[in-house]
């Protein structure tokens, strides 16, 4: 590789080092910086910085918030009788810009892998069973629990894992469907998607 | 089905290739050793399954000094449109998989549009050779029989390797963990029940109408009163052969719950389709261990005119031929008995060979093309 005078070596390799950014990226983020004025570098460094310093787990849903509890656990019309569970907050994310979900939700941080180190010691389990508990104690109703995770074989791990860890409370526990994309072309579907429409299929 | 054009660019010995073949349906390739007649039906073979039957590291493929290999043909269908793929492998491993000009984000989806039966000196190790040998056979038929077998046993083997995974830790823990741990277990458990008898069930279907079909083409092979059977063995150590799928998931998470204890001592899973076998039985006896040299040859030739039978079948169609210099391990009686299968109208077949003899040089007439390889290049 060619020369790189040392701080701008340190830019790049730092920019390397992030998710999908290649050398090649790294680079041309490298002089793309370089060129900008003082005020726009000093504030993305601030950005960086204050996100990392404010941004904790909320303490009751586990999502990612600069408030504890967050915007969605203190929201007055969100009902707390609904729990979404979900691996990911970006999950959240695309779940909310649906408009249609108007329970709360609660954050894995991941899912089951054994593969990778990840039991369920190193999600948000023990936070979740901890919610349900208290929440049932202050006499409050639970109506359903809803799991939303990738259809993925850790997904379905994850799932099995906690419906039979949540039964003995008792709680309605549903899972969402998988199926074919909408505006989508039957014929266009792939097979694996088909077969598991076709065998989550309803009565009509 | 048949191959008319092919295209190969940096792939092993052929820097670029282009071959039309309009729709011969007899192609030698003749020539000296290692000039490049192997690699011709790897690149066939690669484009249908994505992997290839000399090698299990791909990157090996791709000509010295280049970025990309790629493999590129069209073919026409009796009772269908026309297809075309490309299949590219790159230096740094990964794939390019391209069905109708439409990138395929998926193996699952680009593998099983081409049936197609390769035979060569391998196979004929392969009913004495390791169970693993026995399972990829079965399973890459399977995969072109069923287009969703081959992410189901994807699926599968991720299971695996994830149950495997938490085995060696459970091995590690005590107490609360432990509990929490086997909890886990279960989990997965379900899954594996679930997905391998779904397994199970697929090999058991096809090895029935496999066998029977064995059974026939192995008369008209040895030409003598012996009964072959080809059957499955599970090692679940029930007979499944009357089970249905709920039984014989019923009997896989039966297994893998009796097994647990000793899983986690050895830190692997000893039960489920990834440890079952093939057993080919001779007139009552196992052939892996009593078959002469002479009756395990027949019975891997009369596998192969099967395997070609079964596939003709279920797809009203037959696939095609790749025969990797095998005549040179066949008898003259065997030779015939095999080009007297391969003779029926609309079987494309590829053949190998450093020199055409025999009842093959009588195989080729008018119709067929015979091409000299030399060098990673071939001549009409």
């Amino acid at each position: 590789m060619s020369y790189l005078t040392p701080p701008l070596g340190r830019l790049v390799g730092a920019f390397q080092k992030l998710p999908g950014i290649g050398p090649k990226s790294a680079q041309r983020l490298a002089f793309h910086i370089l060129k900008q004025p003082q005020s726009t570098v000093e504030e993305l460094a601030q950005a960086l910085l204050d996100a990392k310093a404010q941004i904790r787990f909320c303490s009751i849903c586990s999502n990612l918030s600069a408030q504890d509890p967050c915007e969605l656990c203190t929201h007055p019309q969100r009902s707390k009788a609904t729990i979404c569970i979900v691996a990911d907050s970006r999950d959240v994310l695309a779940l909310e810009k649906t408009h249609e979900y108007t329970g709360s939700y609660h954050v894995l941080q991941g899912l089951i892998s054994p593969m990778d180190g990840i039991g369920p010691e190193q999600l948000k389990i023990r936070e979740l069973v901890q919610r349900l508990r208290e929440h049932l104690q202050a006499d409050g109703q639970i109506d359903e629990i809803i799991f939303a995770l990738s259809p993925s074989i850790e997904g379905e791990a994850t799932t099995l894992y906690l419906s039979k860890l949540l039964r003995p409370m008792q709680i309605r526990m549903s899972r969402i469907a998988y199926g074919l994309p909408m505006g989508g072309d039957l014929e266009f579907a792939d097979e694996v998607t088909l077969a598991r429409a076709m065998e989550g299929r309803q009565e009509i | 089905m048949w191959l008319q054009f092919i295209e190969l660019n940096q792939f092993r010995n052929y820097k670029s290739l282009k071959l039309e073949l309009g729709d011969a349906r007899q192609i030698a390739l003749v020539g000296f050793n290692a000039q490049g007649k192997s690699n011709f039906l790897e690149s066939l073979y690669l484009l249908a399954f994505a992997s290839s039957f000399r090698t299990a590291s791909l990157t090996e493929i791709v000509q010295w000094g280049s970025t990309i290999a790629t493999v590129e043909g069209n073919f026409g269908y009796k009772h269908n449109v026309p297809l075309s793929l490309k299949f590219g492998i790159y230096k740094n491993g990964k794939r390019q998989a391209i069905v109708n000009q439409e990138h395929q984000k998926r193996l699952s989806n680009y593998i099983g549009h081409i049936k197609l039966v390769c035979f060569t000196p391998k196979d004929l190790m392969m009913l004495t050779g390791q169970p693993s040998d026995r399972r990829q056979f079965i399973d890459l038929l399977l995969t072109q029989s069923y287009p969703r077998y081959y992410s189901l046993l994807q699926n599968y083997q991720r299971l695996i390797k994830q149950r495997n995974a938490l085995l060696k830790n459970l091995k590690k823990r005590t107490g609360s963990q432990l509990a929490q741990e086997l909890d886990e277990l279960d989990s997965w458990d379900a899954q594996i029940s679930q997905l391998g008898a779904q397994i199970i069930k697929r090999r058991q279907v096809v090895l029935t109408d496999l066998s029977r079909l064995l059974h026939g083409t192995h008369a008209s092979v040895s030409l003598m009163a012996e009964k072959i059977e080809l059957i499955y063995r599970s090692n679940l150590g029930e007979d499944i052969s009357q089970m249905g799928l709920s039984d014989l998931e019923q009997s896989l998470a039966k297994q893998l719950k009796a097994k647990k204890t000793s899983d986690i001592l050895h830190g692997h899973t000893s039960v489920g389709p990834h440890r079952d076998d093939l057993s080919f039985v001779l007139n009552g006896h196992e052939l892996k261990f009593f078959g002469s040299q002479g009756q395990i040859r027949t019975v891997a030739l009369a596998l192969k005119i099967a395997e070609m039978k079964y596939l003709s079948d279920l797809f009203n169609e037959p696939p095609i031929l790749l025969l990797d210099d095998v005549f040179s391990e066949l008898d003259i009686k065997r030779q015939q008995a095999l080009i007297e299968h391969i003779q029926q109208p609309g079987i494309q077949t590829f053949l190998t060979t450093t020199h055409l003899e025999g009842p093959v040089q009588r195989f080729f007439n008018q119709g067929s093309k015979i091409l000299h390889v030399s060098g990673g290049s071939i001549f009409q």
